[in-house]
């Protein structure tokens, strides 16, 4: 069997990945999905297969869903059964996903799955970018944050389906039942995707929102449950295959803990159109940064006319560049709210502290006179 | 209004800060010595994945050739370090002052 390709470390890889890492971990914390979107592309654009990148990203991201979930379960936001459920169903998809990976391997190459994940990323990118940028501008133009829960019509029709033997009752939807036949083949495609870019909420989130009508906190909360049980057993399968880079997955999970915590306190500042702007935009951008580099892909599986060593170069610095773009935008946003918010906080508070003491000192003259 | 505005007058008006005492220095590492031992732990256990990552690539390839006795290192290897890694990053920032936003009362 051929070897695995692992990329050379030196300290500039080192600190690139690390930095990657944070404002990956940062734009996860603050968009509250994985970051892998913009980690998985990052790994590749250093080099790294699509294979190793996406297993290495697994191995980093399913032990930091289980600190999250259970932070979260904290504030009854997890719904620990269909968490687990689901996790199983998508554990299935991912030995699926996992089988396809490494069939595409077998029979093109390495090239054959950066192919594969990159044009993956491009499809699903563009569609839950461009869904994520609308909702962004419709709660914009209504001016608040908070959205009335309301069951979608789809939901509505889901949970009205009985088919005995098969029903399983769902705390989070106020304990009504809902089929295993429709857990299933949301839990499967939540696998599959994860097993072919990492990440596997893009499909896990709005299938729970949409489709089984759990309201969205609970449902990126429960998500976390899935990623880990995915996410570990995912990890296991490729690390059986021998496609886990540690030492990547753990200078990423490095930084990616550091910004993670960044994310996530910024958060508390802003409004939830701005995470949907943010998020949108580095969806994206991502996605040029993919797109750049699929003619080089094409021209290596001889799919198109070889392009020449000069041409692909040019392109290849083209999409690491426009990834970087991604990444610097995303972190500057994040920085600017916080910082502005953090400030701007300070400043209330002084003022209130400051009206409470002067109609302290008002009360005290109006009791002496 | 008039108060507030003479309490930001007050604000801009104190004194600079003086240089931290070196019992408040040591009050701050005593507060946060949880903090500051699991970092060190963290960066020995990175200094660790440094010293052994020949040997950890090694292994991935002979898990990759067939020989399947050490392939759950790596999962090992990512729990140990996200419980450290995280407990310590999670501390990180608080012991920086970079809190989330409460409610104002």
């Amino acid at each position: 069997m051929d070897a695995v390709n692992f990329i050379d470390l030196n300290l500039v890889t080192v600190i690139i990945l690390f930095v990657v890492g944070f404002i990956g971990g940062m734009v996860s914390g603050f968009i509250g999905s994985g970051g892998a979107f913009v980690l998985t592309p990052a790994m590749m654009s250093l080099g790294a297969s699509g294979i190793v990148a996406v297993a290495s990203n697994m191995a980093h991201k399913f032990p930091k869903a289980l600190v999250g979930s259970m932070k979260r379960a904290k504030y009854g936001q997890v719904d620990v059964k269909l968490g687990i459920i689901m996790g199983i169903f998508a554990e299935i998809g991912v030995f699926m996903g996992k089988e396809v990976m490494t069939g595409i391997r077998a029979a093109y190459g390495n090239t054959g799955t950066d192919l594969y994940v990159s044009l993956v990323f491009i499809v699903v990118l563009a569609i839950v970018g461009g869904f994520v940028l609308r909702d962004g501008i419709r709660m914009k133009r209504k001016g608040g944050s908070d959205e009335v829960h309301i069951t979608p019509k789809l939901a509505l029709w889901v949970q009205s389906v009985n088919i005995p033997g098969t029903m399983m009752r769902i705390k989070c939807i106020d304990n009504r039942a809902i089929s295993l036949l429709f857990i299933a083949p949301m839990g499967i495609a939540t696998g599959m995707l994860a097993a072919s870019i990492a990440v596997g909420g893009f499909i896990g989130v709005p299938a729970m929102m949409y489709v089984f009508g759990v309201p969205a906190i609970m449902a990126t909360a429960t998500e976390l449950v899935v990623a880990f049980v995915m996410g570990m057993g995912g990890s296991l399968f490729y690390a059986w295959e021998g496609f886990v880079d540690i030492r990547l997955a753990m200078i990423i999970l490095a930084g990616s803990l550091f910004g993670v915590q960044i994310g996530a306190i910024g958060t508390t500042y802003v409004k939830e159109y701005m995470v949907k702007f943010v998020m949108g935009m580095i969806m994206i951008i991502v996605l040029f940064s993919r797109l750049f580099k699929m003619p080089v892909y094409l021209s290596d599986l001889s799919l198109i006319t070889t392009l020449s060593a000069n041409t692909s170069d040019v392109l290849s610095k083209i999409s690491f560049a426009t990834l970087a773009l991604a990444l610097l935008a995303g972190m500057l946003v994040i920085l600017t709210a916080l910082i502005k918010g953090i400030m701007e906080h300070r400043d209330e508070t002084a003022a209130a502290h400051a009206l409470r003491e002067y109609e302290a000192s008002l009360a005290v003259t109006t009791a002496e006179s | 209004m008039r108060y507030i505005a003479e309490h930001y007058i007050n604000e801009l008006e104190k004194p600079a800060e003086k240089l931290p005492s070196l019992a408040e220095i040591r009050g701050f590492f005593v507060k946060h010595r949880f903090a500051f031992a699991l970092g060190l732990v963290s960066l020995f256990m990175y200094g660790m994945l440094y010293e052994f990552s020949t040997n950890l690539t090694h292994i991935a390839q002979e898990t990759h050739a067939g020989h399947k006795g050490l392939f759950f290192v790596p999962i090992i290897i990512a729990l140990l370090f996200s419980a450290v890694h995280g407990s310590f990053t999670s501390r990180f920032w608080d012991m920086l002052g970079v809190k989330a936003k409460t409610q104002a009362a």
